[in-house]
């Protein structure tokens, strides 16, 4: 018996259930850091598992082109197949648990940061969405708050599943700087939030206003795919 | 250097010299070598303690005397400085004790920042020196990079030569796979032993939904624990509670997470 059944089904000693939830932890935390890491060494530092050589490139284009076309006919086919909640539902929930969006502000070690953002941030990169959405609300009833602490507080209601109050403070950062240089994650986390509250209409007229060469466009041709 | 109205002429002790000087070295290291202020005082304690083992201490001479001494004091002292940050990742010891502070805080961003800038350059070596691919050189800098953060958090690694030892682990990670495909001999010189299970991603993904049921005092307790690698003594310190009351908090929270995750199961 492995770890995993002797934790769903044995009697376990508190030794035993010790050894076992300290495995799982730290695996999973490890799982989590891996999934995070591999996300920022391409986007930040343009490392990736695959090998960029122009065969190798080539290949990964091709193969790339090809899963996207099947996840394409898939997504359409599955509607038909099943009487599981729409898809677009399905791809909102995956794109939010894949794709967490880090606050990477932290990583250029601005001095000048304030004690309370500095904290919120931190809450919010270890997912600790609770205390993020305590400190950045604090941060905005009692300091001047900017765009990017409502984009943030924003984020952490849409990753705690509260769409409503996502909604409501994603519109405000983008009401305080339409264009800010969070312009684009704010529309497009924007519409995720209104899809997840069955707010089709105007979550299909943002992710429709994603140009070709903005953050996302893929996966929001997708989603409006999905929506059809 | 000095900007104090003291002529050539004047005759000091080495500790009068250090007394005077010393603000102006403090200030003379932050300007021409970049230092910040904590490495700066480090350096500079450091250089006046040689100083002062050059000279009698009750013995008069010339300020030219010491400036001279102390000229090629600084310039050895510097060069030294610059080759440990350049073995340390561009970390001085002050910022290293900074970043395993924050780790041990829960706050990985600087470790992360660090390492990452470094992925590359280890990837290189791993495929120079063992020809490994691209790929096994990947999954090596990263598995390095999961056990560098644990073992900071854990205070089990000292300064000197991170780059060094994060090469080292890497080395140790990629030749022990390739061991297991039974490609060549055991690599024992270095014990890096612990390895987590793996589970699927299904086992993740209910364990932290189970993780997000439980209460906050739970949720704080275990991330102490797992996340930021604290000891019951530690968590029993920080948070003013007996050792027994936060081992049988710990046990009560992992019985809750365990019958979440069954649950969801």
């Amino acid at each position: 018996m492995n770890s995993l059944d002797k934790y769903q089904n044995a009697d376990l000693s508190p030794n035993e259930l010790s050894e076992i939830t300290d495995q799982l932890m730290r695996s999973k935390y490890d799982y989590d850091r891996q999934q995070r890491w591999k996300n920022t060494l391409a986007h930040k530092y343009q490392v990736n598992r695959q090998s960029s050589t122009p065969r190798r490139r080539r290949l990964y284009f091709y193969v790339a082109g090809a899963a996207a076309a099947f996840a394409l006919l898939l997504t359409l086919a599955l509607p038909l197949l099943s009487d599981a909640p729409p898809s677009y539902q399905k791809m909102v929930d995956e794109y939010l648990s894949a794709d967490f969006y880090e606050h990477k502000d932290r990583l250029k070690g601005d001095q000048n940061v304030a004690e309370l953002e500095l904290l919120a941030a931190t809450a919010y990169n270890r997912k600790d969405f609770a205390t993020a959405i305590d400190l950045y609300t604090q941060i905005i009833e009692t300091g001047t708050p900017n765009f990017e602490h409502y984009f943030f507080l924003g984020l952490s209601e849409l990753y705690s599943n509260n769409y409503t109050a996502a909604i409501t403070h994603l519109r405000q950062a983008k009401q305080l700087n339409p264009n800010s240089r969070f312009r684009q994650e704010t529309q497009w986390f924007l519409a995720l939030s209104l899809l997840k509250s069955d707010s089709l209409v105007e979550g299909r007229q943002l992710l429709m206003a994603i140009k070709p060469d903005e953050w996302n466009y893929e996966k929001a041709q997708l989603l409006l795919q999905a929506l059809e | 250097m000095a900007t104090l109205n003291l002529s050539p002429q004047t005759h000091l002790t080495v500790h009068q010299f250090a007394e005077y000087f010393f603000p102006s070295l403090v200030e003379k290291l932050r300007a021409d070598v970049g230092l910040a202020l904590r490495d700066a005082l480090h350096i500079s304690h450091s250089i006046i303690h040689k100083l002062k083992g050059r000279f009698k201490r009750d013995i008069q001479h010339p300020i030219p005397v010491f400036q001279k001494a102390l000229a090629i004091i600084v310039d050895k002292e510097t060069r030294k400085y610059r080759i440990l940050l350049e073995k340390n990742f561009g970390l001085s010891e002050a910022q290293f004790i900074e970043m395993q502070k924050q780790l041990q805080e829960g706050d990985e961003s600087l470790f992360e920042h660090i390492f990452m800038s470094h992925f590359d350059t280890t990837m290189t070596v791993l495929k120079r020196k063992h020809r490994a691919s691209h790929q096994d050189a990947y999954d090596a800098t990263m598995n390095a990079m999961l056990i560098f953060c644990r073992k900071l958090k854990q205070g089990d690694i000292q300064y000197g030569n991170l780059q060094f030892l994060f090469i080292r682990i890497a080395t140790h990670r990629f030749l022990n796979w390739i061991k297991r495909q039974g490609k060549t001999e055991a690599f024992t010189e270095f014990d890096i032993s612990e390895e987590l299970p793996v589970y699927d991603e299904e086992t993740y993904e209910l364990l932290g939904q189970a993780f997000a049921k439980l209460g906050d005092g739970c949720r704080d307790l275990l991330n102490a624990f797992y996340y930021s690698e604290q000891t019951l003594q530690q968590v029993s310190e920080q948070t003013q509670r007996s050792y027994a009351a936060i081992r049988k908090q710990k046990q009560r929270c992992m019985e809750k997470l365990r019958g979440f995750f069954n649950q969801l199961k």
